[in-house]
Protein backbone atom coordinates (compact mmCIF):
# COMPACT_ATOMS: atom_id res chain seq x y z
CA UNK A 1 0.00 0.00 0.00
CA UNK A 2 1.45 3.30 -1.08
CA UNK A 3 0.25 6.48 0.56
CA UNK A 4 0.96 9.86 -0.99
CA UNK A 5 -0.30 13.11 0.45
CA UNK A 6 -0.77 16.35 -1.45
CA UNK A 7 -1.35 19.34 0.76
CA UNK A 8 -3.55 22.07 -0.63
CA UNK A 9 -4.77 25.46 0.52
CA UNK A 10 -7.19 25.85 3.32
CA UNK A 11 -6.01 22.90 5.38
CA UNK A 12 -6.99 20.38 2.73
CA UNK A 13 -4.96 17.22 2.16
CA UNK A 14 -5.57 14.81 -0.69
CA UNK A 15 -4.45 11.38 0.48
CA UNK A 16 -3.98 9.06 -2.49
CA UNK A 17 -3.84 5.34 -1.75
CA UNK A 18 -2.53 2.68 -4.10
CA UNK A 19 -2.76 -1.09 -3.66
CA UNK A 20 -4.87 -3.15 -1.26
CA UNK A 21 -6.48 -1.39 1.70
CA UNK A 22 -6.80 -4.43 3.93
CA UNK A 23 -5.83 -6.08 7.19
CA UNK A 24 -2.14 -5.48 6.49
CA UNK A 25 -2.21 -1.86 5.41
CA UNK A 26 -5.19 -0.54 7.40
CA UNK A 27 -3.22 0.38 10.56
CA UNK A 28 -0.71 2.40 8.52
CA UNK A 29 -3.44 4.24 6.66
CA UNK A 30 -5.33 5.02 9.84
CA UNK A 31 -2.13 6.28 11.48
CA UNK A 32 -1.30 8.48 8.50
CA UNK A 33 -4.78 9.99 8.42
CA UNK A 34 -4.50 10.77 12.14
CA UNK A 35 -1.08 12.36 11.58
CA UNK A 36 -2.49 14.63 8.91
CA UNK A 37 -5.26 15.76 11.24
CA UNK A 38 -2.75 16.33 14.05
CA UNK A 39 -0.65 18.42 11.66
CA UNK A 40 -3.62 20.71 11.09
CA UNK A 41 -5.04 19.27 7.87
CA UNK A 42 -8.69 19.28 8.80
CA UNK A 43 -10.18 18.40 5.43
CA UNK A 44 -9.01 15.04 4.19
CA UNK A 45 -9.91 13.74 0.76
CA UNK A 46 -9.00 10.09 0.41
CA UNK A 47 -8.50 9.18 -3.24
CA UNK A 48 -9.39 5.50 -3.67
CA UNK A 49 -8.97 5.43 -7.44
CA UNK A 50 -5.91 3.15 -7.32
CA UNK A 51 -7.08 0.90 -4.50
CA UNK A 52 -7.42 -2.59 -5.95
CA UNK A 53 -9.28 -4.10 -3.01
CA UNK A 54 -10.80 -2.98 0.31
CA UNK A 55 -11.81 -5.25 3.17
CA UNK A 56 -13.57 -4.40 6.42
CA UNK A 57 -10.25 -3.50 8.08
CA UNK A 58 -9.73 -0.96 5.35
CA UNK A 59 -13.19 0.45 5.98
CA UNK A 60 -12.34 0.63 9.66
CA UNK A 61 -9.26 2.73 8.86
CA UNK A 62 -11.39 5.15 6.86
CA UNK A 63 -13.96 5.36 9.67
CA UNK A 64 -11.13 5.95 12.14
CA UNK A 65 -9.80 8.72 9.95
CA UNK A 66 -13.26 10.25 9.68
CA UNK A 67 -13.64 10.27 13.45
CA UNK A 68 -10.22 11.85 13.92
CA UNK A 69 -11.02 14.52 11.35
CA UNK A 70 -14.38 15.34 12.94
CA UNK A 71 -12.90 15.52 16.44
CA UNK A 72 -10.43 17.99 14.98
CA UNK A 73 -13.29 20.09 13.67
CA UNK A 74 -12.84 18.91 10.09
CA UNK A 75 -14.09 16.19 7.78
CA UNK A 76 -13.00 13.27 5.62
CA UNK A 77 -14.42 12.44 2.22
CA UNK A 78 -13.69 9.56 -0.09
CA UNK A 79 -13.31 10.03 -3.82
CA UNK A 80 -13.10 7.79 -6.89
CA UNK A 81 -14.17 4.64 -5.10
CA UNK A 82 -13.80 1.64 -7.42
CA UNK A 83 -16.72 -0.70 -8.08
CA UNK A 84 -15.44 -3.08 -5.40
CA UNK A 85 -15.13 -0.24 -2.87
CA UNK A 86 -18.66 0.89 -3.65
CA UNK A 87 -19.91 -2.67 -3.18
CA UNK A 88 -18.34 -3.05 0.25
CA UNK A 89 -19.58 0.38 1.32
CA UNK A 90 -23.08 -0.56 0.22
CA UNK A 91 -23.03 -4.01 1.86
CA UNK A 92 -22.03 -2.49 5.20
CA UNK A 93 -24.32 0.55 4.71
CA UNK A 94 -21.29 2.69 5.45
CA UNK A 95 -21.99 4.54 2.21
CA UNK A 96 -24.52 6.48 4.33
CA UNK A 97 -21.70 7.64 6.59
CA UNK A 98 -19.08 8.16 3.90
CA UNK A 99 -20.67 9.13 0.64
CA UNK A 100 -18.35 8.14 -2.22
CA UNK A 101 -17.66 11.16 -4.43
CA UNK A 102 -17.15 10.29 -8.09
CA UNK A 103 -14.24 12.67 -8.64
CA UNK A 104 -11.66 14.63 -6.69
CA UNK A 105 -13.23 17.88 -7.86
CA UNK A 106 -16.61 16.90 -6.48
CA UNK A 107 -15.05 15.83 -3.19
CA UNK A 108 -13.17 19.12 -2.95
CA UNK A 109 -16.28 21.22 -3.57
CA UNK A 110 -17.38 22.95 -0.43
CA UNK A 111 -14.21 22.02 1.43
CA UNK B 1 -18.30 -35.81 -3.78
CA UNK B 2 -19.70 -37.11 -7.08
CA UNK B 3 -19.84 -33.83 -8.91
CA UNK B 4 -16.71 -32.65 -10.71
CA UNK B 5 -15.99 -28.94 -10.79
CA UNK B 6 -15.68 -27.20 -14.15
CA UNK B 7 -12.82 -25.10 -12.81
CA UNK B 8 -10.66 -25.39 -9.73
CA UNK B 9 -7.81 -23.38 -8.26
CA UNK B 10 -6.17 -24.39 -5.00
CA UNK B 11 -3.62 -22.38 -3.07
CA UNK B 12 -1.99 -22.74 0.30
CA UNK B 13 -0.35 -19.74 1.95
CA UNK B 14 0.95 -18.96 5.43
CA UNK B 15 -1.94 -17.58 7.45
CA UNK B 16 -0.51 -14.09 7.85
CA UNK B 17 -1.63 -10.70 6.55
CA UNK B 18 1.54 -10.44 4.46
CA UNK B 19 0.44 -13.42 2.38
CA UNK B 20 -3.08 -12.28 1.56
CA UNK B 21 -1.68 -10.92 -1.71
CA UNK B 22 -0.92 -14.45 -2.86
CA UNK B 23 -4.49 -15.43 -2.18
CA UNK B 24 -5.75 -12.50 -4.25
CA UNK B 25 -3.49 -13.54 -7.12
CA UNK B 26 -5.00 -17.04 -6.94
CA UNK B 27 -8.50 -15.55 -6.96
CA UNK B 28 -7.69 -13.65 -10.16
CA UNK B 29 -6.35 -16.85 -11.74
CA UNK B 30 -9.57 -18.56 -10.75
CA UNK B 31 -11.73 -15.96 -12.51
CA UNK B 32 -9.60 -16.57 -15.60
CA UNK B 33 -10.36 -20.29 -15.34
CA UNK B 34 -14.06 -19.53 -14.84
CA UNK B 35 -14.04 -17.47 -18.07
CA UNK B 36 -12.62 -20.45 -19.93
CA UNK B 37 -14.80 -23.11 -18.33
CA UNK B 38 -18.29 -21.61 -18.08
CA UNK B 39 -20.59 -20.99 -21.02
CA UNK B 40 -22.01 -17.95 -19.20
CA UNK B 41 -19.44 -16.62 -16.75
CA UNK B 42 -20.82 -14.27 -14.09
CA UNK B 43 -20.44 -10.52 -14.57
CA UNK B 44 -18.11 -8.10 -12.82
CA UNK B 45 -20.36 -7.10 -9.93
CA UNK B 46 -21.12 -10.77 -9.11
CA UNK B 47 -17.40 -11.57 -9.05
CA UNK B 48 -16.55 -8.56 -6.93
CA UNK B 49 -19.16 -9.61 -4.37
CA UNK B 50 -17.63 -13.08 -4.19
CA UNK B 51 -14.06 -11.74 -4.10
CA UNK B 52 -15.01 -9.34 -1.32
CA UNK B 53 -16.42 -12.26 0.69
CA UNK B 54 -13.26 -14.31 0.06
CA UNK B 55 -11.00 -11.49 1.19
CA UNK B 56 -13.07 -11.08 4.33
CA UNK B 57 -13.04 -14.80 5.11
CA UNK B 58 -9.28 -14.95 4.66
CA UNK B 59 -8.77 -11.90 6.86
CA UNK B 60 -10.88 -13.59 9.53
CA UNK B 61 -8.59 -16.63 9.47
CA UNK B 62 -5.53 -14.42 9.87
CA UNK B 63 -7.09 -12.19 12.49
CA UNK B 64 -8.91 -14.76 14.60
CA UNK B 65 -7.83 -18.34 13.88
CA UNK B 66 -4.15 -17.41 13.84
CA UNK B 67 -4.61 -14.55 16.30
CA UNK B 68 -2.95 -12.02 14.01
CA UNK B 69 0.28 -13.99 13.91
CA UNK B 70 0.45 -15.33 17.47
CA UNK B 71 -0.40 -18.77 16.13
CA UNK B 72 1.44 -20.09 13.07
CA UNK B 73 -0.20 -22.11 10.36
CA UNK B 74 -1.35 -22.28 6.78
CA UNK B 75 -4.53 -21.19 5.05
CA UNK B 76 -5.65 -23.50 2.26
CA UNK B 77 -8.14 -22.08 -0.19
CA UNK B 78 -9.95 -24.20 -2.77
CA UNK B 79 -11.99 -22.28 -5.33
CA UNK B 80 -14.47 -24.33 -7.37
CA UNK B 81 -16.81 -23.52 -10.21
CA UNK B 82 -19.81 -25.74 -10.95
CA UNK B 83 -22.53 -25.20 -13.51
CA UNK B 84 -24.90 -23.59 -11.06
CA UNK B 85 -22.62 -22.14 -8.37
CA UNK B 86 -19.17 -21.06 -7.24
CA UNK B 87 -17.78 -22.39 -3.98
CA UNK B 88 -14.82 -21.58 -1.82
CA UNK B 89 -13.50 -23.92 0.84
CA UNK B 90 -11.04 -22.51 3.35
CA UNK B 91 -9.16 -24.74 5.73
CA UNK B 92 -6.90 -23.67 8.58
CA UNK B 93 -5.44 -25.17 11.73
CA UNK B 94 -5.90 -22.22 14.01
CA UNK B 95 -8.08 -21.75 17.05
CA UNK B 96 -11.69 -22.81 16.88
CA UNK B 97 -14.26 -20.23 15.87
CA UNK B 98 -16.58 -19.73 18.78
CA UNK B 99 -18.63 -16.82 17.58
CA UNK B 100 -22.08 -16.70 16.14
CA UNK B 101 -22.33 -17.22 12.37
CA UNK B 102 -25.50 -15.19 12.33
CA UNK B 103 -23.92 -12.29 14.22
CA UNK B 104 -25.57 -9.14 12.88
CA UNK B 105 -23.72 -6.19 11.45
CA UNK B 106 -22.79 -3.42 13.84
CA UNK B 107 -25.70 -1.04 14.20
CA UNK B 108 -25.50 2.06 12.07
CA UNK B 109 -24.93 4.51 14.85
CA UNK B 110 -26.71 7.81 15.12
CA UNK B 111 -23.54 9.35 16.49
CA UNK B 112 -20.29 8.92 14.59
CA UNK B 113 -18.51 8.43 17.91
CA UNK B 114 -20.41 5.19 18.41
CA UNK B 115 -19.78 3.82 14.93
CA UNK B 116 -17.66 0.69 15.24
CA UNK B 117 -14.48 0.33 13.25
CA UNK B 118 -14.60 -3.47 13.32
CA UNK B 119 -17.00 -6.39 13.51
CA UNK B 120 -18.39 -6.17 10.00
CA UNK B 121 -16.75 -9.33 8.69
CA UNK B 122 -19.33 -12.12 8.98
CA UNK B 123 -22.34 -10.01 8.10
CA UNK B 124 -20.43 -8.74 5.09
CA UNK B 125 -19.80 -12.29 3.89
CA UNK B 126 -23.44 -13.24 4.43
CA UNK B 127 -24.60 -10.21 2.45
CA UNK B 128 -22.31 -11.07 -0.46
CA UNK B 129 -22.85 -14.84 -0.83
CA UNK B 130 -25.78 -17.25 -0.52
CA UNK B 131 -24.40 -19.73 1.99
CA UNK B 132 -21.74 -19.59 4.68
CA UNK B 133 -20.90 -22.70 6.66
CA UNK B 134 -18.37 -23.49 9.33
CA UNK B 135 -17.32 -26.77 10.88
CA UNK B 136 -14.58 -27.75 13.25
CA UNK B 137 -12.92 -31.10 12.69
CA UNK B 138 -11.81 -32.02 16.16
CA UNK B 139 -9.44 -34.92 15.55
CA UNK B 140 -7.38 -32.92 13.07
CA UNK B 141 -7.95 -29.54 14.70
CA UNK B 142 -9.12 -28.06 11.41
CA UNK B 143 -11.44 -25.15 10.78
CA UNK B 144 -13.42 -25.50 7.58
CA UNK B 145 -15.27 -22.58 6.04
CA UNK B 146 -17.44 -22.94 2.99
CA UNK B 147 -18.78 -20.03 0.96
CA UNK B 148 -21.27 -20.66 -1.81
CA UNK B 149 -22.82 -18.27 -4.30
CA UNK B 150 -25.37 -19.44 -6.86
CA UNK B 151 -24.74 -18.33 -10.41
CA UNK B 152 -27.36 -16.22 -12.18
CA UNK B 153 -30.10 -18.26 -13.87
CA UNK B 154 -28.76 -17.61 -17.37
CA UNK B 155 -25.66 -19.64 -16.49
CA UNK B 156 -27.64 -22.81 -15.95
CA UNK B 157 -28.39 -24.70 -19.16
CA UNK B 158 -32.03 -25.74 -19.64
CA UNK B 159 -33.03 -29.30 -18.77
Amino acid sequence: MDISVEEREGGVAVVALSGRLDLLSAPHVKARLSEEVAAGRKKLIVDLGAVSFIDSSGLGALIGGLKAARVGGGDLRIARATEQAQIILRLTTLDRVMEPYASLDEALTGC
Amino acid sequence: MAENPLARVTVEVPGTAEHLGQLHAAIERFWGEVDRALAHPPGEEWRLLFTTALGEAAANVVRHAYRGGEVAGALRAELLAFQDRIEARFTDHGVEFEGDLSMPAPRAAALLDDLPESGYGLSLIRAAVDELRYERSSPSGENRWQLLKRLPAAATPPG
